[in-house]
């Protein structure tokens, strides 16, 4: 087999001019409207309510809400009020930024299966009042552990995900 | 099925970019192209060794016969001429120009292809196909297509 | 079931995976078809359609780059598809090409896979930021690791896995990758546990070193019917089995714990190709691995271990590539240890299996005797399974 073709380049190639570059910023900006179901959830969460949605087929009780069950593939109405608090299903310990950058102190992101969702059924959230190493972290949480939200006052409230501040374990 | 919502401040939206740009390489074939129209003035092509067409731009292969181009690469001669040309009115935003512009592809004879250039120092109305046209180039180039300002028609000399 | 063709599977190329690669993604494209042409002994005369895929066209910053670089493919005034799964798009390349013949249409298809990630900046995460939901995810200030780390973490956590398990994986795909032509400067080496152990926490439970780097490059295959392929003079590699399923898009309401999807897509592959025992009849897995956890992970959804039990395995040394009694995982070196060009990546695992099966893969080649192998990829939004099985 003759060696495989390819011209790789090094950082000292592309910062030099040594290699001709050329850049390009797409210019587009971007209104996603939320939708039936999501509107919904997102006006719960202003009066400081996770809302789910319930199916009469599967008998499942789903959150993020939507307007169909994809597994029943039928229309959904039944909203029903999921409580406050709920237990991680999994977390993990972030020390990088989307833009590959280090940070000096974690974030806590998890996914917490809510209490009167079906089990399993579960939202992405950060947790809070957890500690700032890792040490601490992983000692304080664990698959199971118990986590409450941590509402924003009523008045800053907006209608998003982060009128959450956090969640935090209990117990 | 979900009731409709009946006012229009119920109704969310969210908004966002991806944020990302981007920053590419000219690859084989366009790194010699655009040092050799940054370094020397000259417009390369490279020839297909199967159908014996001149690629301009050219390629590290013949897209045709998908061989790869062979040596050499030869700098077209002379003027180019208009194979067609488009009149702009109206920048990407949707303003009225101030005058004008004429796009134009432009090409050699014995080339396949051609380059997409702006076309100045003549009227619109008076650009006609087959016109005959060389490139204005820019005193500091870069190696890039910037490096030819815009084309002209050619000099009867 | 009533196909037309038997396919057979008769070249395959690649270029060299690189972190940033001065080619264009026509130029890459250009090598990798070619490279797969002459493996062949055919030209692009012989070929009647072809397919491609890439993963977003936010990487390379070129929009519908499936057009883009269709020319570099040997697309040129042929029937010409681009199908996209996301990250199972490589393997699912295969799948495409299969039933382009299989269906009767055509005898000949080239496959072709390209990937530039090296374009996008300040990060390709940038990009894969926006699959995350953007009314309950993204204000969270979400970046791509989080979805890996949550899952390992919690498959860890299931089964009680230490970390050095994961470390292990990392290393035989790095020490396999040393012999693989294609691999990236830097990523393949003898690495020990411990430095494995040591490198960076990025997002915890993930480290450095258990991730696949961003990488450019292409691969290429080729595909022709029974017929066709029997007027060859090497003897072919048969597309015995293909699978594909998907998972819901909600993924924090999915199992994270097991790749149901893959096990969907395995039991597909499986029937198609009487494979009733996969633990019996398949004797060489290349199994998707950007990170060590997962290769453990899509192991068991494609049942060649039971639940949890892939991890024992490797500390025993059952996916080695030097087992006799077990099944070689990833004795390419996969993406941990040859490098990440998405949809690439896929291709160049099904090229090793096809090079397996022809006794072509040099120092890679497995000590064990190999009839029949597979190659699985994994994406989309974390979501499909491709699976395809080939055999001799």
């Amino acid at each position: 087999m003759k060696p495989f073709s390819g011209t790789s380049l090094t950082d000292h190639a592309l910062t030099t001019g040594e290699v001709l570059l050329t850049y390009w910023k797409v210019k587009a900006e971007y209104q996603w409207d939320a939708g039936l179901a999501m509107s919904t959830y997102l006006n719960g969460l202003k009066q400081g309510k996770l809302l789910g949605i319930h199916c009469p087929q599967c008998r499942r009780t789903l959150i993020p809400p939507r307007v169909f069950c994809e597994l029943c593939f039928r229309p959904l109405d039944q909203w029903v009020e999921l409580a406050n608090i709920g237990k991680i299903n999994t977390y993990s310990v972030s020390y990088v930024n989307w833009d590959a950058t280090r940070r000096q102190t974690p974030e806590v992101p998890a996914v917490i299966e809510i209490d009167g969702a079906s089990p399993g059924m579960g939202i992405l959230h950060l947790m809070g009042e957890v500690g700032d190493t890792l040490e601490a972290i992983t000692r304080r949480l664990k698959v199971g552990t118990p986590v409450q939200a941590v509402w924003k006052p009523d008045s800053e409230r907006e209608g998003a995900i982060t009128d959450i501040r956090y969640f935090r374990p209990i117990g | 099925m979900l009731d409709k919502i009946h006012q229009s401040r119920q109704a969310r939206q969210v908004t966002g970019e991806i944020p990302i740009h981007h920053r590419y390489t000219l690859g084989v074939a366009g790194e010699r192209f655009f040092k050799a129209l940054r370094d020397r003035q000259e417009l390369l092509a490279s020839p297909c060794p199967q159908c014996r067409d001149r690629l301009l731009p050219p390629k590290l292969y013949c897209e045709r016969c998908f061989v790869e181009t062979t040596e050499p690469w030869e700098a077209v001669e002379g003027a180019g001429f208009v194979r067609s040309f488009t009149v702009l009115h109206r920048s990407l935003e949707e303003e009225a120009l101030p005058r004008p512009e004429v796009v134009a592809m432009i090409s050699w004879p014995g080339v396949r292809g051609g380059l997409i250039h702006r076309l100045q120092e003549v009227e619109p109305h008076r650009v006609t196909l087959g016109m005959a046209v060389s490139p204005v180039w820019a005193p500091q180039r870069v190696g890039a297509m910037s490096d030819i300002l815009y084309f002209r028609p050619a000099q009867a000399d | 079931m009533g196909y037309k063709n038997r396919v057979a599977v008769v070249g395959a190329g690649l270029t060299r995976f690189m972190r940033r690669a001065l080619e264009t993604p026509k130029e890459l494209a250009f090598e990798a078809a070619s490279a797969a042409l002459e493996d062949a002994g055919l030209t692009i005369a012989d070929i009647d359609c072809v397919v491609s895929v890439s993963a977003p066209d936010a990487f390379d910053g070129v929009h519908m780059k499936g057009e883009y670089f269709a020319d570099g493919a040997g697309a040129w005034g042929k029937p010409y598809m681009r199908t996209y799964v996301g990250g199972g798009s490589g393997v699912f390349s295969l799948i495409s090409g299969w039933y382009h013949i299989a269906s009767g249409h055509f005898d000949t298809c080239l496959v072709v896979a390209e990937e530039k990630m090296s374009a996008a900046l300040p990060h390709p995460q940038g990009c894969f930021n926006a699959i995350y939901d953007q009314f309950t995810e993204r204000p969270l200030g979400v970046n791509l690791l989080w979805i890996f780390a949550l899952e390992m973490n919690r498959y860890m956590q299931t089964y009680g896995i230490p970390m050095e398990t994961f470390a292990r994986v990392a290393q035989k795909n790095k020490r396999n990758g040393m012999d693989h032509p294609s691999a990236q400067p830097g990523i393949a080496g003898d690495f020990t546990i411990q430095s494995i152990l040591d490198s960076e926490v990025m997002v915890w439970p993930v480290h450095r070193q258990m991730v696949s780097p961003i990488s450019d490059g292409a691969g290429a295959m080729v595909l022709t019917s029974e017929s066709f392929a029997r007027r060859l003079s090497k003897p072919p590699v048969w597309i015995e089995g293909v699978g594909w399923n998907l998972d819901t898009s909600y993924w924090t309401d999915r199992d994270l714990c097991y790749p149901t999807y893959v096990e969907k897509a395995a039991r597909m592959a499986y029937e198609m190709a009487g494979v009733t025992n996969p633990r019996r009849d398949i004797h060489v897995a290349e199994p998707y691995d950007p990170f060590a956890y997962k290769e453990l992970h899509h192991l068991e959804g494609l049942l060649l271990a039971d639940r949890g039990q892939a991890p024992r395995l490797a500390e025993e040394g059952f996916w080695d590539r030097d087992t006799e009694t077990g099944i070689p995982a990833s004795p390419s070196g996969g993406l941990l240890g040859v490098g990440n060009p998405i949809a690439a990546s896929g291709v160049m695992k099904l090229a090793e299996i096809y090079w397996q099966l022809q006794g072509q893969a040099g120092a890679r080649q497995v000590r064990r005797e190999v009839r029949r192998g597979l190659a699985q990829g994994w994406g989309d939004l974390m979501q499909v399974g491709t699976v395809v099985i080939l055999g001799k």
